[in-house]
């Protein structure tokens, strides 16, 4: 199977898990899928390690998580569910850690960076931040702390699709360029686009080894659905009967 | 108790764990891990936050991380972290909160803490430590890492230690002294248990109050206390914290919860104010948990009851 057809079966999954719970971030969920896409059935390893620190996009997460034939059965957002309403490690061990809390997962990942760094562990440790996450003063503190302690084994991802809960981000607090500030903090970046395969390999493929590394993905919210893509209003689905009609029209439920 | 602490802190980073630090290394006593186990030692800097997360992604891959810092910033600036990262997922990080209660004294209200307790207590699946000697503060550590989970050790400035008199009894979560089956009766946790001791000849004694020395908040010893008031009249809850979610209101609802005939329940403690510059025993005074304080409401409640 290809990366594409990967994708395609992928984004179905996600979006009749969306469609079933009538609930969820899905504009964010589609701004990733390329990325999870990649890393899951192209770039990472069996000593690899994903953080989901956009947890949002925990649709996009659980759906790579069944097309690897885990958790066929479980329904989003529903009562002792595996695929909670953000990542949650009590009842998905594959999450490695809980988030949600936009932030914390990538301290989390930096932990887990230093964790492996101190026990000789092999393996990266990528994480997938959002760039509305990166108005929280926390992502600094980690990046800070990654740079200090040179952890090589950690890959910082950066879903840039300029739309937060509120609207689009250079409206309710610009951030600026994100890669400047990343290599500001001594932090080896590059951006790609976040919908193209070959990109994103090139970009991953080209870590400079000597820190954290990190890149910028351009990437468009509710990517591929006309009505959805760049639209702050698809943030979450706040119209469960207007989503299932575009799924509709599509030929995706 | 700061060497205790140090050495303690050294052992174990030997174990498995690993002491993080922020930034206050010469005043937490971690700076002697430092020196004599750098590999297992890491200074976060100032950055509370990303410390307890980078704690609960250390704990993911099996290391054992005890966070130190002053209790104030630890807790306070890093308080959804330890809600989201820590106690939801209950990650094994142990949290060692120095500097509590009014022991950072003359650095004024910004260092003072007197609702550690409250907040942490409110946290599912921490359990919580209140050490006062050496030997106390030894079991703490011991239960705090043994136990899988998230958990916390009040601690106070430098080498505070209470003094505690030859008949004590320890009893596990709770050490004991003065009389038994007794009418009347100080439940305290903390340093401010010396308050408690210096008024051993001129009230404890005459009066024949029982004293309780709470070293385990969470859970909270329910059974053991349970008996131990079961004869009590009077009991006074002396804590060097807030009036709202420390001791004293763990006492009141035990009290209900075992239908104990108690006459009257009375708190001692900092109340519902911020306070300033000043030494220990100023705050205390003004705090009304000085000796003298507490010798002056409990002598006179007795003189009203005779």
């Amino acid at each position: 199977m290809t990366l594409d057809e990967k994708y395609d079966s992928v984004r179905k999954r996600m979006l009749a898990m969306l469609s079933a719970s009538g609930s969820g971030h899905v504009g964010s969920s589609l701004s990733c899928l390329h990325i999870l896409v990649a890393l899951h059935f192209r770039i990472m390893d069996s000593h690899d390690l994903f953080v989901l620190s956009k947890g949002h996009a925990a649709p996009a997460l659980y759906a790579v998580l069944q097309e690897r034939g885990l958790y066929q059965t479980e329904k989003l957002r529903s009562a002792g569910s595996a695929f909670q309403g953000h990542p949650d490690v009590r009842y998905l061990p594959e999450c490695h850690v809980s988030t949600g809390s936009l932030g914390q997962g990538c301290s989390m990942a930096t932990g887990i960076a230093m964790g492996r760094k101190l026990r000789a562990k092999d393996g990266l440790v990528y994480v997938l931040l959002g760039d509305g996450e990166c108005q929280e003063g926390q992502i600094w503190e980690a990046l800070l702390f990654a740079n200090h302690h040179h952890l090589e084994n950690l890959v910082l991802l950066i879903d840039q699709n300029r739309i937060q809960h509120d609207g689009f981000t250079e409206n309710i607090l610009s951030l600026g360029s994100i890669s400047e500030k990343f290599r500001s903090f001594g932090i080896s970046c590059q951006e790609a686009n976040g919908h193209h395969f070959d990109e994103i390999e090139r970009a991953l493929a080209t870590r400079s080894g000597e820190g954290p590394s990190a890149v910028v993905f351009h990437t468009q919210k509710g990517h591929g659905f006309a009505g959805m893509q760049d639209n702050p209003h698809w943030h979450s689905i706040k119209d469960p009967v207007a989503f299932r009609a575009m799924l509709s029209e599509r030929n995706l439920l | 108790m700061k060497d205790l602490l140090a050495s303690l802190l050294l052992r174990y980073s030997g174990e498995g764990c690993v002491v993080l630090d922020a930034d206050c290394t010469t005043s937490t006593g971690t700076s002697f891990v430092e020196a004599h186990n750098p590999s297992s030692f890491i200074n976060m800097g100032i950055c509370e936050q990303n410390m307890i997360g980078v704690a609960a992604g250390l704990a993911a891959t099996g290391l054992i991380p005890i966070v130190n810092g002053f209790a104030a910033m630890v807790l306070f600036r890093a308080a959804e972290q330890l809600v989201h990262s820590v106690s939801y997922p209950s990650a094994n990080v142990k949290i060692l909160g120095h500097y509590s209660g009014f022991s950072s004294e003359i650095e004024g209200a910004a260092h003072h803490c007197l609702n550690d307790i409250a907040l942490i207590c409110s946290l599912p699946n921490f359990s919580v430590h209140t050490p006062v000697d050496c030997e106390s503060l030894e079991l703490a550590l011991q239960l705090a890492i043994s136990e899988p989970g998230p958990a916390y050790v009040r601690l106070y400035r430098g080498n505070a230690i209470a003094h505690l008199p030859p008949d004590t009894v320890r009893l596990g979560p709770a050490l004991i002294f003065g009389a038994r089956k007794a009418r009347n009766v100080i439940v305290a946790f903390g340093n401010i248990i010396d308050e408690v001791i210096e008024l051993r000849s001129r009230l404890l004694e005459p009066h024949g109050f029982l004293v309780i020395c709470v070293l385990r908040l969470k859970p909270f010893p329910s059974r053991i206390l349970g008996d131990l008031l079961d004869t009590a009249k009077l009991v006074i809850v002396v804590e060097e914290h807030c009036g709202h979610g420390g001791l004293y209101a763990m006492v009141s609802a035990l009290l209900l919860e075992k239908h104990l005939n108690v006459e009257k329940i009375i708190g001692l403690n900092a109340g519902d104010r911020h306070y300033s510059s000043a030494s220990l025993g100023e705050l205390r005074a003004q705090a009304g948990i000085s000796a003298e304080s507490i010798f002056g409401k409990i002598d006179r409640l007795l003189r009203d009851h005779a």
